[in-house]
């Protein structure tokens, strides 16, 4: 249960929302833009999404795993703690910009048009 | 309908499976009135276990913090994912925007965090090491309303 409450607490929704969003946009990317090479390299870009998010949630596990078995000892190492949490901020940051970076990845190879169609309403 | 409220109602449907078994034909309460629920059980808990009058009412007085906090995230959760749709959106938005947004984000996270750990080690220390093990059942069951809560808003 942890894990869901870090998740919702560090991306501002489940793990699982995260990854059916971008499948959601996997979707909209093959219904609007023409069987091409620029929908074949958003494809690929929108993959590395999905992979990126996939391994963060794995780390994410493990470390919502071991704050879990910290936190619920009475006699916790509050310095173990603090380590553990300085440790995970540190594997967010880099999910973040990963994730910003393939964005605008993304954007070079989408027109502005379907940009708006793809994310229409969201 | 946005990417979001795609997702939602499979969260919805699972939830209300879990929340729905054992009690068919029963109108259903919402994920909010189960968190307040689970926060009244702790806090019934929380006077049964706890000993100490005095201890008691510092062990309630936190939890009543937490519950505030929960409130508090998933409005401010809700505001957060909304500016992030909104400069999705935008085809123009530069890079350095989401950057500063990030930034921004990173900021509330450490907050969040820090307010948890506190709460968590206030806790600690107005229960004994026995009363602790007590309210794990409770704790971890207030924690899973707050989360489905969370969830469904």
């Amino acid at each position: 249960m942890l894990i869901a409450l870090f998740t919702i607490l560090f991306l501002g929704q489940t793990s699982g929302a995260l990854l059916g969003e971008i499948s959601d946009v996997q979707d909209s990317v093959k219904l609007v833009m023409p069987k091409n090479d620029q929908r074949k390299a958003a494809q690929g870009i929108l993959k590395q999404m999905e992979k990126a998010t996939e391994g963060y949630n794995k780390q994410l596990g493990k470390s919502s795993k071991q704050l879990n078995k910290a936190l619920a000892d009475h006699e916790f190492d509050a310095s173990e703690i603090d380590r553990m949490w300085s440790e995970y901020h540190e594997t967010r940051k880099s999910f973040q910009l990963k994730m910003i970076d393939l964005r605008f990845e993304l954007k070079e190879h989408i027109s502005r048009e379907e940009w708006e169609e793809i994310f229409s309403g969201s | 309908m946005n990417k979001h409220t795609k997702v939602l109602p499979l969260i919805l449907i699972f939830a209300s499976f879990l929340a729905g078994a054992g009690c068919a034909g029963k109108e259903k309460p919402s994920p909010a009135d189960l968190q307040v629920q689970a926060f009244e059980d702790l806090r019934s808990e929380i006077r049964d276990v706890v000993s100490d009058a005095g201890r008691v009412e510092q062990a309630i007085a936190i939890t009543e913090e937490l519950e505030n906090s929960f409130d508090r995230l998933r409005t401010h959760l809700a505001e957060r994912s909304a500016k992030i749709q909104e400069m999705n959106a935008d085809y123009d938005a530069p890079k350095e925007d989401y950057i500063n947004l990030y930034k921004r984000i990173q900021k509330d996270i450490e907050r969040n965090q820090s307010m948890i750990s506190n709460l968590h080690r206030e806790l600690v220390e107005v229960t004994t090491a026995e009363e602790w093990v007590s309210l794990k059942k409770l704790r971890n069951a207030t924690m899973e309303a707050a989360v489905t809560s969370i969830q469904s808003s």
